[in-house]
């Protein structure tokens, strides 16, 4: 194994220093590394947003040495969910941090004024942000890229002012089209004064001592695979070609989840945008697939027919969270919606949860106009969205305040829990499809995300799993792809490295992992993880649903508390199990 | 699209490497993903290369129908050729502390997944 070398920043007395980790070989890299980061220097007698508090960025321990390992991991205390919070995000930071000569990354203090932290070989200069500090995450990445070197080889994440004004679901942007998107990483970078991070490298030790011969063989059949396979859809359309299906199964959230299907899901599918809006599509550093699809705003930007073309990149998430969700059916609006999220750096997914809980709420009467600054928002007003979103960042009244913490502590004084589509306080994906997405994202998965353990994809295989079936099934691939991600394989490419492929890859760049070991290190990494959400108030026993879940169908029928109670029991059993096996 | 699989078929095939640092292909951003374009920074094969004069040992020779062959044992490593490049075309290589050249073999080409680079005679 590797000793991985961590990069340690701390910013409130501006020193820094390379640290070999011989005892974190095992950790590997990617999120293995990161958990075990994270895990030794948070401090759970301090706030979230406390200065004390670490930001772990770590490279896949594959990254970038074979096609599609182009991930980096982000760790830290989540201020959204006040507890773990995880995030993965592509571009070319994994990469750019393997150029430096960096396996991880681990950020504590706070910087006296606004920065931004320039990394160069493991040599850190902490520069001035004043003048990019209240921009749009776009504009200052331009300021960024004019005073930083290596084009091309470099790796530049920035925030919006959402991350500046500490907003709990504000994201943290890679590269313009990746982002460490979920849980409130940009928070943290503005509790840290932080409004950009630069990462670039001579490449000095990125080569290794390997079987040369063989790693070119393998390298180039999995090129082939890649790029010839079934991974070819994620090319073609990208994720947006989910759409459809997901809305002919009654799947796709419509309206905060008042309905599973959207009348005109036609108008905004993958196969629409790509045929009217679509320009061009990107890669991640290292993958030979792409699947990152850019479309073309048309924005008119001021009276006589001034008009400007911005390239915005859309995917189904995206379009599930600021279409079908909040009601627009019109994909120039949508980009704008994405656009708008962009620019001042908002989780797109829990943005749109987040207004399309206003709107209800809005009907309902829980919210007047005087608290949402408006006169009336309903379903498909962009311009009233945008609004809220201009609202969220700079209002100081009393709902915009208690906004900007998450819609969790937004229902503890409005009301409305039972229709905020919230799962451990994070916003759900777009896959009403039934009880493996529900019990996948709120229950076994870690970060509540869909990909924690992909639910969505086991509830459309269209199998009837009893309880205890679908809670293995659940935890088995929680576990895998808690190996998997330290690896920094995209999850896309998940079907093409199989079990055989982990092994051989991982023992070419030196990392000797048996097969059957892979449950063993997936399940310490997960256990590890599930401590810490226990110490930060995850309490299986008193888990609560909103009943917006089970009022309207998921796929074809409504789901049964009793079916999801007999699984959260099982789950409880099979944890305590987990932990015993593992001496946890 | 920038997936770079250009690059590490470069340093693979011809530099014999796992660092895509080796590559003599380079791929960009035109100002920014946003800009919405890529380019790559790559050896043109001038007739009359540019970077020749600038090397002080005779490192460089010209190279028949353009471009540049690096006599490695002559080089002593000024990266004086690396400032006469126009294009900016000629990379470093920190471990052998040589400069790397494109040598026009074409192994980029055949590894661009989407054809956006193409290769011919002059």
């Amino acid at each position: 194994m590797k000793i991985p070398k961590i990069l340690y920043i701390n910013l409130s007395d501006k020193t820094y220093f390379l640290k070999e980790r011989e005892d974190l070989k095992e950790s590997l890299g990617g999120t293995g590394l990161a958990t075990d980061l994270f895990i030794e220097n948070v401090d759970l007698n301090y706030p979230p947003l406390d200065s004390r508090q670490p930001i772990v960025l770590s490279s896949g321990y594959l990254t970038p040495y074979f096609p599609v390992a182009t991930k980096s991991i982000a760790l830290f205390y989540s201020p959204l969910t006040n507890s773990l919070g995880e995030s993965h995000g592509g571009g070319r930071l994994g990469l750019a941090m393997k150029l430096a000569g960096i396996d991880a990354i681990v950020i504590t203090g706070k910087s006296e004024k606004p920065c931004y932290i320039s990394i160069y070989d493991s040599n850190v200069n902490i520069k001035p942000a004043d003048p990019i500090w209240g921009l749009k995450a776009t504009e200052s990445a331009t300021y960024i890229r004019d005073k930083e070197g290596m084009a091309g080889m470099r790796s530049i994440l920035r925030i919006g002012t959402a991350g500046e004004k500490k907003v709990g679901f504000s994201m943290v942007i890679v590269d313009t089209y990746r982002h460490f998107g979920r849980l409130g990483l940009g928070a943290l970078f503005g509790s840290k004064n932080i409004k950009a991070l630069v990462v670039s490298g001579t490449g000095i030790g990125l080569d290794r001592d390997v079987d040369f011969e063989e790693y070119k063989k393998v390298f180039e059949e999995l090129h082939k695979k890649v790029i010839s396979g079934s991974m070819r859809k994620y090319h073609e359309y990208g994720t947006a070609l989910n759409i459809l299906p997901l809305n002919e199964m009654n799947a796709l959230p419509t309206r905060n989840l008042k309905s599973g299907c959207f009348e005109k899901a036609e108008d905004i599918s993958g196969e629409a945008f790509a045929e009217n809006n679509m320009t061009r599509k990107f890669a991640c550093a290292g993958c030979p697939l792409g699947c990152i699809h850019i479309a073309m705003r048309r924005n008119k930007f001021a009276n006589e027919e001034e008009w400007e073309r911005n390239e915005v990149s859309y995917d189904y998430e995206l379009i599930y969270a600021l279409g079908s969700l909040i009601g627009i059916d019109d994909r120039q609006k949508i980009l704008k919606m994405i656009e708008c999220t962009e620019e001042l750096g908002l989780d797109a997914i829990y943005t749109g949860v987040f207004l399309s809980w206003i709107t209800e709420a809005f009907e309902k009467g829980l919210l007047t106009s005087t608290d949402i600054e408006l006169d009336k928002i309903q379903f498909g007003d962009t311009e009233g969205y945008m609004k809220i979103l201009q609202n969220l960042i700079y209002s100081n009244n009393k709902f915009y305040s208690i906004a900007r913490s998450g819609l969790s502590e937004l229902v503890k004084i409005y009301g409305g829990y039972d229709f905020a589509l919230l799962v451990n306080n994070n916003a759900v994906a777009g896959y009403h499809t039934g009880y493996a997405n529900l019990i996948g994202q709120s229950i076994v998965g870690i970060r509540n995300a869909h990909t924690d353990n992909a639910g969505y994809s086991l509830d459309q295989e269209g199998k009837e799993f009893d309880p205890k079936t679908m809670i293995d099934l659940l935890i088995k691939e929680e576990i895998f792809r808690a190996f998997f991600n330290c690896t920094g394989i995209c999850l896309f490419a998940r079907k093409v490295y199989d079990m055989g492929l982990l092994v051989k890859v991982s023992e070419i760049l030196g990392y000797k992992i048996k097969e059957d070991h892979i449950n063993h290190i997936g399940s310490k990494i997960y256990l590890k993880k599930f401590i810490f959400k226990e110490k930060t108030g995850f309490d299986i026993n008193n888990y609560k649903f909103p009943e917006r879940f089970f009022e309207t169908p998921a796929g074809k029928k409504r789901l049964s508390k009793d079916f999801v109670q007999e699984a959260v029991n099982e789950f409880k059993i099979r944890i305590e199990r987990l932990k015993r096996e593992y001496n946890f | 699209m920038g997936c770079m699989s250009c690059m590490f078929a470069c340093a693979r095939r011809v530099r014999k490497s796992i660092s895509v640092a080796k590559s003599a292909i380079r791929i960009k951003t035109k100002g920014g993903y946003s800009s919405g374009n890529m380019v790559a920074d790559h050896c043109l094969g001038c007739e009359e290369p540019p970077c020749i004069p600038f090397c002080p040992t005779g490192a460089l020779v010209k190279r028949k129908n353009g471009g540049i062959i690096l006599k490695a044992d002559l080089c002593n490593g000024c990266k004086k050729c690396i400032e006469g490049c126009p294009v900016k075309a000629i990379f470093w290589d920190e471990e052998k502390k040589l400069p790397i050249f494109c040598i026009h073999c074409g192994n980029c080409v055949s590894f661009c997944p989407h054809n956006c680079l193409e290769i011919g005679e002059l």
